[in-house]
């Protein structure tokens, strides 16, 4: 069928133009990310906590003298313990899902950078990190969930702005509007995320996620972006030297089920690659620990308990009751072969 | 700003182009200097500072070639010197200078912060004086100064001259609307889209493994190698083609009509055919303003293959300041020189069909290799690659599968791991080995976008088209169906902006 070309135009501008205006409904009346405050579907799965954090510090930002980076393994140590421990300072926590060095380190350099230009300092860092998941791919702004603010990035505000509002997520739109319309307390039926590599939080944007299927066990060290992630690391813990930061780096305790996923060895030179850097905190995986179902959520993340007990174990050096062992500070050491 | 990202397809073009027509009920002149502050927006988007560069390029160009106008012929000539070694200056000091320091000193330099487009402005300043020296013309600064900063190829391309666009914005019936060019250049922007955000992007993502190993110093399969190569050329050709063709498609919502880049050079059946077809713009300016003053192929043979050799070369090194880039110009002289022998000496004979088919792989296979080159992070990477394409030093069998293309297939039993791992390594995959030869086919068997829309402006020649008929474009519910089946699919992707790969040349 034969148009004028004026009809055949005009046709074709109105459709990109109602699509675009669909989209952008959408993304502002029901805002999986938590990004446009109307909280008409306020039940989320996809809220860009990265944002989120960013803002909620900023707001309290004088009060703050230390900083907590995680992981979602993190949400396992308790902000309050952790501040009566290191002086009674006030932390903001910057603990996200899938979180890396990747995440950590704009914050912390953000931070450090504000401060100073006040004329004061941040007292102390908490870094917990999952070292059995160095090197993988980070999700760090793959996602609008997992996008850092433009004060993080050097990012065009406009460009941020534009992806929330035109973001196509069929499936986080459909889940928060059903979310809208269960019984209080109720949930959808969301399918168990398996760790490792990747978050507990669900994608759903993301696209397949980078599961290795092992004919052996991982090797930590031969992941594409370890080189590259230590070097963060590194810059982390300069940055923390340099302007008289205390800093705590802490390994995340591993079950036994998580840690079949890796070569042990090789997850002890990349430990030793760490400990290169700064002196930490490893956890390990003591096998009375991975034994006692009630100290861990699932076999990737571990309980408050768990969590007081890295605090004191690091605070005053007192091992859990019963325990014969549980986290070795290591000194700075010599790098592995892989980590030079 | 980027032709492919929300804010240029909703909000830069739609107001550009209704303010330029605006603007034209009542001056031409103010609608050709609102289109220049325009398309001058759209450049500092990027970086506002370097805005004054195509700013004074302009003023600067303008002003040389009113005085050539106006000069003897002697005087007008050193004044086109002058203008194009200034042009080229400018070039290098922010091209080249860090790379020519590192020959000097022997000391590694990082990539140099080239201003945006700045190689594209040169070479369309050059010819800009070379055309006003040579017809004694220049035009009024208000169509000069659209045709320099037109934002449709300020950035990339094509390649424009005087004297095929000044013509064009200086008649007046193209200040109204012209709804068969709108309808034209709305189909001609989405089908580049689509080969930008649909084809090249994803390619994209299984050439990015391959390459970054070997810049780790890590040695891949030879399939790997391979499928790296074969994929960064597909993600070259619909990236670079995607983005001439988004160009001449917005070039006809203001009824400017830019020349033709790409004339289906993975159909090519000789290096010489190839570079007919591939950036023709390029190849064009390179032999009008390089080869030809070199004596092109009026001295002989040895000395039209040395012409041939240089001239690509600097075709090379304009891509980048590298060692990478030198080599693939060089290699595709070479090439080229053999080629132009082989012709000479075979006559013009008429070639059999199996030989045809033969010339075709050895031509797509020489242009793959040079690929190597032209996207490897430095030379000892390149190389490499080559030795791994060879079969030599290639890498042991992965251990695991890193990537995640085909853990879907291997988890339903379609896929062997076994196998992945032994012939593709941790770099390549079953899925981006079929993804790359769709892409291949797409290029090879359908007619090119230009082809379907019957658009001929600067063809190179007509031989390469292959008759469409009935299927050619028209304003038709199918083509509508189809042209917003491409948006469908373009829209879902909108907000994973891509910068185009010849954006850094």
């Amino acid at each position: 069928m034969r148009l004028t070309p004026k009809f055949y135009a005009l046709t074709l501008i109105a459709v990109c133009f109602i699509s675009l205006a669909v989209v952008v409904a959408a993304n502002v009346l029901i805002d999986p990310q938590r990004m446009f405050g109307l909280e008409l579907f306020p039940n989320k799965r996809n809220e860009n906590l990265r944002y989120a954090q960013y803002l909620a510090y900023r707001k309290v930002e004088p009060s703050i003298g230390g900083l907590m980076f995680a992981s979602s393994r993190g949400s396992g140590i308790p902000l309050d313990v952790l501040s009566a421990r290191t002086g009674g300072v006030r932390y903001a926590d910057f603990t996200v899902g899938a979180g890396m060095i990747t995440d950590h380190l704009p914050v912390l350099e953000r931070a450090i950078r504000d401060k100073a230009a006040r004329g004061e300092r941040l007292k102390q860092v908490f870094l917990l990190l999952d070292v059995d998941l160095l090197g993988e791919r980070p999700t760090t702004n793959r996602n609008p969930q997992t996008q850092l603010h433009p004060d993080l990035t050097g990012e065009d505000p406009v460009r941020f702005w534009v992806r929330y509002l035109t973001a196509i997520q069929f499936r986080a739109w459909r889940d928060d509007v059903r979310r809208a319309s269960l019984p209080k307390g109720a949930d959808l039926d969301e399918p168990v995320i398996v760790e490792p590599p990747l978050p507990r939080i669900r994608v759903a944007t993301l696209g397949p996620l980078p599961l290795p299927i092992p004919k052996e066990p991982m090797r930590v060290t031969a992941r594409p972006d370890y080189q590259r992630q230590l070097g963060l690391i590194r810059r982390f813990a300069e940055l923390c030297r340099e302007h008289g930061v205390n800093l705590t780096i802490a390994t995340s305790p591993i079950h036994r089920i998580t840690l079949s996923y890796v070569d042990i060895n090789d997850l002890m030179a990349a430990v030793a690659d760490v400990s290169g850097i700064a002196p930490l905190w490893d956890f390990g995986s003591p096998a009375w620990l991975s034994d006692r179902h009630d100290l861990w959520a699932d076999h990737s993340h571990f309980t408050d308990e768990v969590g007081r007990m890295m605090i004191e174990r690091i605070a005053t050096g007192a091992l859990p009751p019963g325990a014969l062992q549980f986290g070795v500070r290591r000194p700075a050491a010599e790098p592995s072969a892989t980590g030079r | 700003m980027l032709f492919n990202s929300p804010e240029f397809i909703f909000v830069f073009l739609p107001a550009a182009v209704v303010l330029h027509f605006l603007l034209a009920r009542h001056s031409v002149a103010a609608a050709c200097l609102t289109t220049t502050i325009t398309s001058l927006i759209f450049y500092l988007w990027w970086r506002p500072p370097f805005v004054l560069l195509p700013v004074l390029s302009i003023l600067v160009n303008f002003a040389l070639g009113s005085w050539i106008v106006r000069a003897d012929a002697l005087t007008a000539w050193r004044l086109m010197i002058l203008g194009i070694c200034g042009n080229m200056a400018v070039l290098i000091y922010f091209k080249y200078a860090d790379f020519l320091l590192s020959i000097v000193t022997g000391m590694p330099v990082g990539a140099p912060k080239v201003p945006l487009a700045l190689s594209f402005t040169t070479f369309v300043q050059i010819a800009f004086l070379v055309d006003v020296w040579r017809r004694r013309e220049v035009g009024r600064f208000d169509q000069y100064s659209m045709f320099v900063a037109f934002f449709p190829h300020l950035i990339a391309g094509p390649i424009v001259r005087w004297t095929e666009l000044g013509p064009q914005i200086a008649e007046p019936s193209r200040y109204r609307v012209d709804w068969n060019n709108v309808a034209l250049g709305l189909t001609i922007f989405l089908f580049g889209l689509a080969k930008k955000m649909l084809i090249a992007d994803p390619l994209g993502e299984f050439v990015a493994p391959v390459f970054d190993a070997a810049a780790r110093g890590e040695a891949v399969t030879a399939a790997a190698a391979w499928g790296g190569a074969l994929a960064y050329s597909g993600q070259l050709y619909f990236d670079f083609s995607g983005y001439s063709e988004m160009a001449i498609g917005l070039g006809l919502l203001f009824n400017l009509r830019l020349p033709i880049n790409f004339a289906a050079p993975f159909r090519a059946t000789s290096i010489v055919d190839f570079w007919r077809r591939w950036h023709v713009s390029l190849s064009r300016f390179l032999r009008d303003f390089v080869y030809v003053p070199l004596g092109g192929s009026r001295r002989g043979p040895s000395r039209t293959a040395v012409n041939l050799v240089a001239t690509v070369t600097i075709g090379g090194l304009w891509h980048g300041a590298g060692w990478t880039f030198i080599a693939w110009g060089a290699w595709n002289g070479v090439l080229l020189a053999i080629n132009h022998a082989w012709l000479q000496w075979r006559g013009s004979a008429r070639p059999t069909r199996i030989k045809t088919l033969l010339s075709w792989l050895a031509t797509f296979v020489a242009f793959a290799i040079g690929m190597v080159f032209f996207r490897a992070a430095d030379m000892p990477s390149a190389i490499l690659l080559l030795k791994n394409m060879a079969g030599i030093d290639t890498a042991q069998p992965a251990t695991a599968i890193i990537l995640h293309w085909d853990i879907w297939g291997i988890r339903r039993g379609y896929l062997s791991d076994e196998f992945i791992r032994q012939v593709f390594g941790s770099t390549w995959s079953v899925v981006g080995t079929v993804w790359t030869l769709g892409a291949l086919a797409i290029a090879l068997l359908l007619p090119e976008t230009i082809e379907w829309m019957d658009y001929r402006e600067g063809e190179p020649h007509s031989a390469w088209r292959r008759p469409v008929g009935e299927y050619a474009w028209r304003p038709s519910a199918a083509w509508l169906v189809l042209t917003l089946a491409l948006f469908t699919g373009v829209f879902y992707q909108i907000n994973r902006v891509s910068e185009f790969l010849y954006y850094q040349f």
